[in-house]
């Protein structure tokens, strides 16, 4: 399996090192578990969120709920699909907390305002910021578990076998769910538009 | 040509996730449908739009603090006394532990209930313990408890004695079992830190320099009592080991033991009634203010070999879909005092409880108001 996007390479212990490492208590082990997947996790928590604040307290508490459970973690298996199930489950749990999915934050596009690269052309961006904010407002309304597949596949490259994995469901749930998600994404990209799908 | 693919097969070859059998069968149908082409290259254009929308980069700084945060809530929560769940939870869920801590503030807050109130009587209307063979059992095979009550000299129509635990309940040829309510109705009873602390071996049990601390298994409590209610054995068992809340005094509680017998206890008792009605085991009572007024949602508790809980309605009564008689029933109420005490048969369970402060001239529980 490919490692996920935002995964740092590095010339460190291997995950299972650190993880039977952090098992046995070593904290400073954990930390360096933490930094290597850091992005990754955080990545998938602004897909999920949409927001700066969410995702740090949806990655914290990814981790700090990965800490807790880091003893029942089999050794031999891929992190980044455990670490993204406890991302999943917890956004579920935010999402259920707010009883409606996350509003469509100015924070994304002001973070992304200071990307630009100072020779870009703004009509250029007027036009990708627009498409990419019907996107995003498209992809809030999807469902929580579409939301989750889509980010899986299209943000972090995961296999089938390991959004299976993440989500605990099985593989051909995964094939089904992406095709409708997809659908679904296009039917709404269309009636934003006007387009007939 | 054949039907069209559907978007299941579309999203899966785009994703190169199909079978080679099932590949080769969608390549095919691309290779001749040019509708089929286009539908999969306007997914791929939503696949890339849809990661070009979701893409967030917080910074370098944001990821270079983020590992030390998550570092110190770990630290914090391992210091909080946290720790990682091991893989043989099955006594551990959070359900179970919620339930434990029930129980276990529940036996908290009965044990400081008893400790807040001593030697204090509790009050019984309506049905007094009219026999002298009538026993006071802490469950109901504890027929060895019927002399207790009688040769205590306690009063028999409105006072039984409550009071802590005793401490030595592993040793039932002493005593001390009987400390308290020996200590409410007997004038001179001797100190009982010795015996409990030659039990116990507490090095930080109080001394009790005229106390007769060599002999514990004497009783010396006893012998006035008996002056007024003759009894069939001068040192009667004792009602230890069948209450759960007897015995939680530990080694380092020792230092506090019954205080000295009030003045007014060295009245004699009255003579026991000879009336004997039948028993029977309670399960339902009132629960009321020094007025009288019925407290409604006053919390009572019987702690038996389990613990059942109720609250009182809106007419102060309760009830318990069994008996508890032997069970140590504690009533919590706000603005009043809490109350502990063992539930005998034939109780009545008239349960008068004492306002913290003073009652209101309108008689309105403080609770209410």
């Amino acid at each position: 399996m490919n490692p996920p996007v935002g995964r740092i390479p590095d010339d460190g212990p291997d995950d299972d090192a650190l993880i039977a490492a952090s098992q046995r208590g070593d904290d400073a082990a954990f930390g360096m578990l933490v930094r290597r997947h850091q992005r990754a996790v955080h990545r998938l928590a602004w897909s999920l969120t949409r927001s700066a604040s969410d995702a740090d307290d949806l990655t914290q508490e990814t981790f700090v709920r990965a800490w807790r459970a880091i003893a029942r973690f089999e050794l031999g298996q891929p992190v980044f699909p455990w670490l993204a199930r406890i991302v999943t489950n917890t956004a579920y749990s935010l999402f259920r907390h707010r009883r409606r999915r996350p509003e469509q934050s100015i924070e994304p596009l002001v973070e992304q305002g200071a990307q630009w690269g100072v020779d870009d052309d703004p009509a250029v961006h007027a036009a990708t910021s627009e498409r990419d904010a019907r996107l995003r407002a498209c992809f809030a309304e999807l469902a929580p578990e579409h939301q989750a597949v889509l980010a899986l596949r299209v943000m972090q490259d995961l296999s089938y076998e390991a959004i299976a994995q993440a989500l605990g469901v099985p593989v051909g749930t995964v094939m089904s769910r992406l095709s409708r998600a997809r659908a679904e994404l296009k039917r709404r990209m269309a009636e934003g538009t006007g387009e007939s799908s | 040509m054949s039907t069209h693919l559907t978007d299941e097969q579309l999203s899966a070859r785009h994703d190169d996730a199909l079978a080679p059998r099932a590949r080769a069968r969608v390549d095919a149908h691309l290779a001749a449908c040019e509708a089929c082409r286009a539908r999969l290259a306007e997914l791929a254009r939503l696949d890339a739009s849809l990661a070009e929308a979701l893409v967030n980069e917080p910074g370098e700084a944001y990821f270079a603090g983020l590992a030390d945060r998550v570092t110190a809530r770990v630290a914090a929560e391992r210091a909080a006394g946290a720790a990682p769940k091991s893989r043989g939870r099955g006594w551990f869920t959070p359900r179970v532990l919620a339930w434990s801590a029930s129980v276990a503030v529940i036996a908290l807050v009965s044990v400081l209930a008893v400790r807040s109130r001593a030697p204090r009587p509790v009050v019984i209307e309506q049905q007094p313990f009219t026999s002298a063979s009538e026993p006071m059992a802490l469950s109901p095979d504890a027929g060895n408890a019927a002399p207790e009550v009688r040769d205590m000299g306690v009063v028999s129509r409105t006072r039984v004695p409550s009071g802590p635990a005793p401490d030595a309940v592993a040793t039932p040829e002493l005593p001390v079992a009987s400390a308290e309510p020996v200590a409410v109705a007997t004038p001179a009873s001797p100190p009982l830190e010795a015996p409990v602390a030659a039990v116990a071996g507490a090095a930080d049990a109080a001394p009790a320099p005229d106390a007769p601390a060599s002999t514990p298994t004497s009783a010396p409590t006893a012998a006035p009592v008996a002056e007024a209610a003759p009894a069939p054995s001068p040192a009667p068992p004792v009602l230890i080991g069948r209450n759960p809340m007897q015995g939680f005094r530990s080694g380092a509680m020792k230092g506090l033991a019954a205080p000295p017998p009030p003045s007014w206890a060295a009245s004699p008792a009255p003579p026991a009634f000879s009336a004997v009605p039948p028993a029977r085991d309670p399960r339902c009572g009132i629960v009321r203010d020094s007025r009288g007024t019925p407290l409604p949602g006053a919390q009572v508790t019987a702690l038996g070999r389990t613990a059942r809980m109720t609250r009182t309605g809106r007419d102060g009564r309760f009830c318990f879909d069994a008996a508890i008689t032997g069970d140590t029933l504690v009533v919590l109420r706000i603005g009043f005092e809490p109350l502990r005490r063992v539930v005998a048969l034939a109780d009545s369970l008239v349960i008068e409880l004492q306002p913290v402060g003073t009652l209101s001239p309108r008689g309105d529980p403080p609770g209410d108001r």
